[in-house]
């Protein structure tokens, strides 16, 4: 008992209390929240909010960039090329829906921040600008990939367009015979999570008729789908450490990613064996949700409980997953799941906060004080929320026009 | 035969199969109560200060105390209030059996010892192989989907979400959900079926009719039924509508009726 009351203390002292809006942060992590809003009444507020923190992040940096996180322990984080990367089809995509230049223009911010940190070789650096400038990460490059693309498809900016070849070209260097990409990440290890990565590479090589990045994406494809437990649909090597890999469990972000990555690449390559795989997958974490009435932030390759705090970015991931499955199958019971993952996390959003920090942003994980970005309020959290949001919405309108 | 009804005492669903039942001149020797499964009292409490703030506490205190902060004057009932399972055995003089759970040895002992012919699912929560294989001919569910294809929870509305086959479906359960073998389908028409409302009505009754038409033939012949095996690919299972989704069906329903 006075362990635990001393771990609490320990929590919240970390978590500076006395900072303006922290307070009323911490108290939102357990208490007063109100009923989970399953009306969609709430759907606007929480996007205009969650699209708000975003820009704080951007303003709370010189460099054009997305600061990675808020720290309830030291605040705004330096800008994270690799989400600031990712975080641009999001802007692009508030701009045409809200019919506010002003996303737009943060967008063309990002990119001249991307612009001016890319590696001689093509590669971008991993990590926050902070702590690494020289040091290249093929994932984190994929990320920024992802952004050139859609910046250089939505403006025809011939300088994105030319970064985005040279990072696919180093991309496709880096990789191994064998389909997985080793060289230059975490220990050297192969995660299948970069499925997330060559589904960035099918993507630019499908915008730009590159028919290289498309053989390199359906190679690890072809890996990664290798790995997959036949009979529940998980996939080997989704986690960030080797103790993950170990015990065959991960966050549900980088399940997610794994997911998301495979059932991208594979409706790019209309490849039915991966869309097939995808589905089993997100059908096995849709269960998990729907029995546990959330989704636990840690799941083992049974799709069981690891960790109970929830991880929000893995939920709003986990949405987009379902309703493109949605969109590509009919099957509406991933919409379904998508719609209760999406109101779990405007569950744990506070939108009223008189810290732009606090205000709108999306924990790491719920409560705040989980394993996943603990303590902290991580930029990507807030991009998938928002593009979980636009889709649902999209999703909805569809159905209400064609029953 | 000796029948059983599965339910817990405050099931609505357990009182309308015994009446239907009843009306067929069929009396079940038992009405098994199981208690429901609530959460931990931490956890809903936890739940509780999550959603109210800490004036819950105080509410709830107030409240065991008889002098609640938002105590309202009992509202008078429009109507005679529905009879449950409980108020059904009390009324028709039928025993009824209250235990615990019905997965605890102490549990299956007790209903072993009833000799039981025939168990019906009518409220009762998920059943476990131990209790399965108890009455000497089975546990019968009344289904309010058309299996395989449509397992789980809100099966009516995802049928006609989907526009697939409305009905209802008579089967003996199995370990699986909605997975055992099918006796017979129902199929239920989706004209004049204007609201979610009326379409659950329509799958509830049209369901409860046919399980005492069958229950009927059962003691009549003192025979099973034929059953076709599902196999657990020709299904999907679903889960509860949420309320964006229900709310869509209710406009379609609406505009199609």
């Amino acid at each position: 008992m006075l362990a635990s009351v001393k771990t609490a203390a320990s929590h919240a002292l970390d978590c500076r209390p006395w900072v303006a809006g922290h307070g009323a942060y911490l108290l939102h992590q357990v208490s007063g929240r109100g009923p989970i809003d399953e009306t969609g009444a709430l759907d606007d507020a929480a996007m205009r909010a969650a699209a708000g923190w975003l820009a704080a992040a951007q303003d709370s940096q010189g460099d054009g960039g997305f600061s990675g996180r808020y720290k309830l322990a030291s605040g705004w984080s330096s800008s994270y090329p690799e989400t600031t990367g990712y975080i641009i089809p999001t802007l692009l995509k508030l701009a045409d829906h809200w019919g506010e230049p002003q996303w737009r223009d943060r967008a063309a911010r990002a990119i001249e921040f991307l612009l001016g940190l890319q590696l001689a070789d093509g590669a971008f650096p991993g990590g926050e600008v902070l702590e690494n400038r020289t040091r290249p990460s093929p994932f984190n490059s994929a990320q920024i990939l992802h952004g050139l693309t859609h910046w250089a498809r939505s403006t025809g900016d011939g300088r994105a367009a030319a970064a985005a070849a040279r990072c696919a070209a180093w991309l496709m260097s880096v990789q191994d015979a064998d389909g997985a990409y080793r060289r230059h990440f975490y220990l050297d290890v192969a995660a299948t999570y970069a499925a997330h990565l060559s589904c960035w590479l099918a993507e630019y090589g499908d915008a730009f008729g590159d028919s290289a990045a498309l053989a390199s994406a359906e190679r690890h494809l072809d890996w990664v789908l290798a790995r997959q437990d036949k009979a529940t649909g998980w996939f080997d090597l989704a986690g960030f450490t080797e103790d993950q890999h170990r015990d065959r469990n991960a966050y549900t972000h980088t399940i997610a990613y794994t997911v998301a990555g495979v059932l991208t690449t594979s409706l790019i390559l209309k490849r039915e064996d991966g869309i097939a795989a995808a589905r089993q997958a997100a059908e096995g974490i849709m269960r998990r949700l729907e029995l546990s009435r959330r989704l636990p932030g840690v799941l083992d390759w049974r799709w069981r409980e690891v960790e109970h705090p929830q991880c929000l970015t893995g939920n709003a991931q986990m949405a987009l997953i379902w309703f493109a499955l949605t969109r590509h199958g009919g099957d509406w019971r991933f919409a379904n799941a998508g719609f209760k993952a999406l109101d779990l996390v405007k569950h744990a959003q506070l939108r009223v906060n008189a810290n732009p920090g606090l205000a709108g942003g999306i924990g790491g994980s719920d409560p705040v004080w989980g394993s996943y970005i603990p303590k902290a309020l991580p930029n990507w959290a807030a991009k998938y929320f928002i593009d979980g949001l636009l889709e649902k919405r999209g999703l909805l309108q569809e159905a209400a026009s064609n029953p | 035969m000796r029948i059983a009804l599965l339910t817990h005492r405050h099931s609505r669903k357990g009182a309308v199969v015994a009446s239907a039942l009843a009306a067929r001149g069929i009396r079940p020797a038992l009405i098994v109560c199981e208690q429901p499964q609530v959460a931990p009292a931490t956890a809903r409490l936890r739940a509780l200060i999550l959603e109210r703030g800490p004036r819950a506490l105080t509410d709830k205190l107030l409240s065991r105390l008889g002098a609640s902060s938002r105590a309202e004057p009992p509202q008078a009932s429009a109507s005679a209030p529905l009879l449950d399972a409980a108020g059904w055995a009390e009324q028709h003089a039928t025993a009824l059996l209250d235990l615990p759970d019905l997965i605890s040895a102490a549990s299956l002992d007790r209903l072993r010892g009833e000799a039981i012919d025939l168990m019906i699912h009518a409220g009762a929560g998920i059943l476990r192989a131990p209790l399965l294989a108890i009455p000497r001919l089975g546990v019968l569910n009344a289904h309010m989907g058309v299996l395989p294809r449509y397992r789980g929870m809100n099966v009516a509305e995802w049928a006609a979400w989907e526009n697939g086959p409305l009905g209802a479906t008579l089967h003996w359960i199995d370990p699986g959900i909605d997975t055992g073998r099918i006796i017979r389908i129902v199929p239920v028409a989706r004209q004049g079926i204007s609201n979610i409302a009326a379409l659950r009505k329509a799958v509830d009754e049209a369901q409860t009719a046919a399980l005492a038409d069958l229950v009927a033939e059962m003691v009549a012949s003192d025979q099973s039924p034929s059953a076709e095996p599902q196999r657990r690919e020709d299904g999907r299972q679903y889960f509860t509508m949420h309320p964006q989704i229900a709310r869509l069906l209710e406009q379609r329903l609406a505009q199609s009726a």
